[in-house]
């Protein structure tokens, strides 16, 4: 279990996400907005730092955590992530129809409670690899150094197709829905990357 | 693993009992790890090709032949 310390601040963190999610879904003033996004990003670095400087992962008990855990963690996290998408996707589409809505809520609800233990999972894991410097050797840091230029690519390209389709006036987009499509990409092209790599070296 | 190099890691592996978990355990990294170099599908850095030819008491030339 992470220190009250640290969820603390993954709190605060949550709790700037939803007026950024829904200043995004209300179009409201956009230096109101990228304000927000700046204390967010903000918190999330001086979390991190704190948590490197005071020690608190050592106090996160990682005894479940072996060099396995990674890849399985990975796994979960996509498919929580998935069937999250999934879920947001037909409440979008089939809203109006009370018994697949019921259903697509209950999707959501489901992969974003799977998302958050496999997130939760990750941090624990983290903690562990401040322990135990062996369980993010060379060859793991490699790995992520591939994983994030995969996500860097998966961000351009997601914003370069969707800029040209806007450009072209085949489908008008929001800046928002952009912005939205280009982060998602990025995340899992990201952790596909490195769930993959992990795959195929084990 | 880089055009032209190969390696002995398995060889001197087995010829000293040492299971993967082991030498890995000896030299601080993950088993995966381990086996994606006896595989050569990672090359590892100076550091850990030091410390595994500290390991099996022998240089880095004896564990790593550039062909």
């Amino acid at each position: 279990m992470p220190p009250k310390r640290l969820i603390f601040a993954f709190l605060i963190y949550a709790i700037l996400s939803g007026p950024i999610a829904r200043g995004l879904s209300d179009g409201l003033n956009l230096n109101f907005l990228a304000t927000l996004v700046v204390l967010q990003s903000s918190t999330l670095m001086l979390m991190l730092w704190l948590a490197q400087k005071r020690g608190w992962w050592d106090a996160v008990d990682t005894s479940t955590i072996t060099e396995d855990s990674l890849q399985k963690i990975l796994r979960n996290m996509l498919a929580g992530l998935a069937v999250f998408l999934s879920g947001l996707i037909l409440t979008i589409r089939f809203g109006s129809d009370l018994r697949v809505s019921l259903l697509a809520s209950g999707l959501t609800i489901a992969g974003g409670g799977w998302l958050l233990h496999a997130t939760s999972r990750y941090l624990v894991w983290f903690a562990a690899t401040q322990q135990n410097p062996a369980l993010m050797d060379e060859r793991m840091r490699a790995n992520q150094r591939i994983s994030e230029k995969w996500a860097f690519v998966g961000c351009v390209n997601t914003a370069v197709i969707l800029g040209f389709i806007d450009f072209n006036g085949w489908v008008p987009l929001s800046g928002a829905t952009v912005g939205f499509s280009t982060a998602i990409a990025g995340i899992l092209a990201g952790l596909f990357s490195q769930y993959f790599l992990e795959w195929k070296d084990g | 693993m880089p055009e032209g190099l190969s390696n002995t890691l398995r060889e001197h592996r087995q010829h000293r009992k040492m299971t993967q978990a082991q030498l890995a355990e000896a030299v601080s990294v993950s088993r995966k790890t381990i086996n994606t170099i006896e595989n050569g599908v990672f090359t590892p850095s100076t550091i850990l090709a030091l410390k595994l030819a500290r390991v099996f008491d022998c240089t880095v030339e004896d564990l790593f032949i550039l062909e």
